[in-house]
């Protein structure tokens, strides 16, 4: 395995190996410090293998033998870019193409007085302090090697700070969006929230790919959700069919916050999404909700971790997915209640639908309770189409496909109950139908 | 209209149908009565096309068609209605979009334009007046949650908005009040016209009342075993099946 991944680490190595000085110029010390000792880790443990518990089922060996490339400068102009947001929303915008800040296309306008949203570069110039003290302090560079390739390489991303008692009232839209390119290329994305007490925010993040690109998207984002203070978070996956999308979430929440976490997996040759929360004070809520679309040759893998560090918490996840052809898809879901986190109430669901005889799902709660007095459900379930509802509908006058084609979006529709925003729901629900494939025509009867 | 001869039909190979003859036509109206079990529902499910049941002999024709060959929805089209006895529950789709797709694939099958979203909503309305349904259950996933009585109105619902040219009931009546029992006779009675023909499966004499039927049948073992008019189903709620099962014995 160390052998295979050499070449590519290597290639990654390269351009940020501190002795190379591929570091960008004038970066501060302890920033380079990280990425060294990511690199180090990196390094020495590679890739994560299928011999790894939490990997199982997801063989990334593809990835350590491809070769990327580094971003190359691309300039889209906002006409471009129009396409990919959502219609009529009304939300602040930063827009990364190829793994580059497109400044000019930015909207900030009518952003609170000291609320910064910019890029994690230019927040290191402008905040250095406040970066230093947040940037890496949740995700654990040892985790896997994912993330510490992600900290030794981390190109740009995005930065958010919401002073105390700031609440926002548009969602914040961020788009990652990668082009037909010549060459493989990797896009290494840190982004970085802090939601300040009593504070409250929404984030998109829409990482999309057009054409048939082979590319690597390797995120991390890590949310600091301070007492009281609530966010909402959309991950919205629609990379290319030839794409690679790794990504972890990676948040810390203090006492009585909030956390919504919506992660929907449409597009992408290969995903695998990390949720890790951490309740580290008392009266902390996280909900996570998930909706995983596979088809074709389509490897989906959720791993969603939950750690109940102190008491009074509370965690609700469902996660449903919709399987066909041989598509493949992985839920973990691991709930951590530690000793004195008493009074905890949590819930787990995954639900999936295959909808042909290769489709496969590997679905695994996996309960960690050490404390007595915990409320804590989980289920598992998988099926098909049901039969009864199908000739229901079929005795109405509906035909067979358009039948199967309701139910299936039913079946996904319970995740957009989450959506507030009717805006994102709308468009949610168009990318749902399209990659479903779906009769267009049960739009007009949704 | 509808022409069953000799239809035989089982389940997991065990006989349920076992020779049912029985001919409708236009403006008619029959009642089907009988004991639990004798087969009333499968009749009414293979008449729509229900795949769990197979058909080992006999023949169903609708108007000029041969009615086992079609699809359960080009029966629906060719204007074929079942008010299931157990209304299926789909979680999800909301019940106007489901009258929506429903009614505009029948409308098409007849030649007619689809409706726009405010003609539509408003026929909807009107019907569910008739039926006193709150319009709240519009934006409810079809049939989810509803108690037995709102299912069957539900159903009743569907089949005055698709008017169906043979409309099948089966046991629509049973587990109402007799306040829904009326809502429910009423919705029968406005569709009851020269050009359509309606089919009850029911228990009770009571729903008889108000819906007086042209033909009573007994169907007992898989077979008519007994035919006649409204005074049949007199006798049946004095006297019980007893006597006409016995006398076949
Ligand atoms: N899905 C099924 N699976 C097995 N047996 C069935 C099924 N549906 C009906 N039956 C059997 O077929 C017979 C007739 O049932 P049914 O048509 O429902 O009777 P009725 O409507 O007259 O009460 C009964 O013995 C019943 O148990
Ligand atoms: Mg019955």
């Amino acid at each position: 395995m160390i052998m295979n991944t050499l070449p590519t680490m290597q290639q990654h190595a390269t351009p940020f190996n501190l002795q190379n000085n591929p570091v960008p110029a004038g970066e501060q010390l302890w920033l380079q410090q990280i990425r060294q000792n990511a690199l180090q880790h990196f390094v020495k443990h590679g890739f994560p293998t299928t011999r790894q518990e939490d990997w199982k089922y997801t063989k990334i060996t593809p990835l350590a033998e491809q070769v990327y490339y580094l971003p190359t400068r691309t300039q889209v102009s906002a006409e471009q870019i129009a396409e990919h947001l959502i219609p009529n929303l009304d939300s602040y915008l930063l827009v990364f193409v190829n793994g580059q800040y497109q400044t000019e296309l930015a909207e900030l306008s009518g952003l609170p007085a000291g609320v910064i949203l910019c890029e994690l570069t230019e927040a290191l110039t402008q905040q250095p302090a406040l970066v230093q003290a947040h940037l890496t302090k949740i995700a654990a560079t040892a985790k896997h090697g994912l993330s510490a390739l992600n900290t030794a390489h981390m190109q740009t991303g995005y930065f958010l700070h919401v002073p105390a008692n700031i609440k926002l009232t548009k969602p914040i839209q961020l788009i990652f969006l990668s082009t037909e390119q010549e060459l493989p290329t990797t896009y290494q994305l840190r982004n970085l929230v802090i939601a300040d007490t009593h504070s409250k925010l929404t984030l998109i993040e829409n990482y999309i790919g057009i054409g048939s690109t082979n590319y690597w998207t390797n995120t991390l984002t890590e949310i600091h959700v301070e007492d009281h203070a609530q966010v909402e978070h959309f991950k919205l996956l629609q990379e290319s069919q030839s794409a690679y999308h790794t990504g972890t979430l990676s948040v810390q929440q203090g006492a009585h916050s909030q956390l919504n976490s919506h992660s929907f997996a449409l597009g992408g040759r290969l995903i695998r999404s990390d949720s890790d929360i951490v309740q580290t004070a008392e009266y902390v809520s996280s909900e996570l909700n998930g909706l995983y679309l596979a088809k074709g040759k389509q490897h989906i893998d959720h791993h969603t971790s939950i750690d109940h560090a102190q008491a009074y918490g509370s965690s609700r996840e469902l996660y449903k997915g919709i399987i066909d052809e041989q598509g493949r898809a992985v839920f973990n879901g691991r709930v951590l209640v530690r000793q004195d986190a008493q009074k905890i109430n949590a819930a787990q669901t995954n639900k999936n639908l295959l909808l042909s005889e290769q489709a496969e799902i590997d679905t695994k709660p996996q309960l960690e309770i050490y404390a007595d007095d915990v409320k804590c459900a989980h289920g598992a379930t998988v099926g098909q189409l049901n039969a009864s509802e199908l000739f229901y509908l079929r005795s109405r006058g509906l035909n067979e496909q358009t039948a199967r084609s309701i139910l299936t979006f039913a079946f996904a529709n319970e995740l957009l109950e989450f959506v507030n925003q009717i805006q994102l729901r709308n468009y949610l629900r168009h990318c749902i139908i399209q990659q479903l494939a779906q009769d267009p025509t049960i739009l007009e009867m949704l | 209209m509808l022409t069953i001869k000799n239809l035989h039909a089982n389940i997991d190979d065990k006989a349920i149908l076992k020779g049912i003859n029985l001919q409708v036509n236009p403006g008619e109206v029959h009642a089907i009565m009988g004991p639990n079990g004798s087969g009333k529902s499968t009749l009414a499910n293979v008449l729509v096309g229900r795949e769990e049941y197979q058909i080992t002999q006999g023949e169903v024709r609708f108007e000029d068609q041969d009615l086992l060959n079609m699809a359960p929805e080009e029966r629906a089209r060719a204007g074929i209605f079942l008010a299931f006895q157990y209304p299926v529950e789909i979680p999800g789709v909301s019940n106007i979009n489901f009258l929506k797709a429903a009614l505009n694939n029948v409308r098409a099958a007849r030649g007619l334009a689809k409706l726009d979203a405010i003609d539509l909503l408003q026929q909807v309305k009107d019907k569910m007046q008739q039926v006193k349904m709150n319009p709240d259950f519009l934006y409810r996933s079809v049939n989810e949650g509803f108690s037995g009585g709102e299912k069957k109105r539900n159903e009743v619902l569907q089949m005055l908005l698709l008017e169906p040219k043979l409309a099948l009931l089966d046991e629509t009546d049973s587990g109402l009040d007799i306040d829904a029992l009326k809502i429910v006779a009423d919705g029968v009675n406005a569709l009851r016209s020269p050009e359509r023909a309606i089919v009850l499966v029911t228990h009770y004499q009571r729903l008889l009342d108000y819906i007086v039927p042209d033909f009573v049948h007994v169907l007992s073992g898989g077979q008519i075993i007994k035919s006649g008019d409204k005074n049949l189903a007199l006798e049946l709620e004095q006297q019980g099946y007893g006597w006409l099962t016995e006398a076949r014995a």
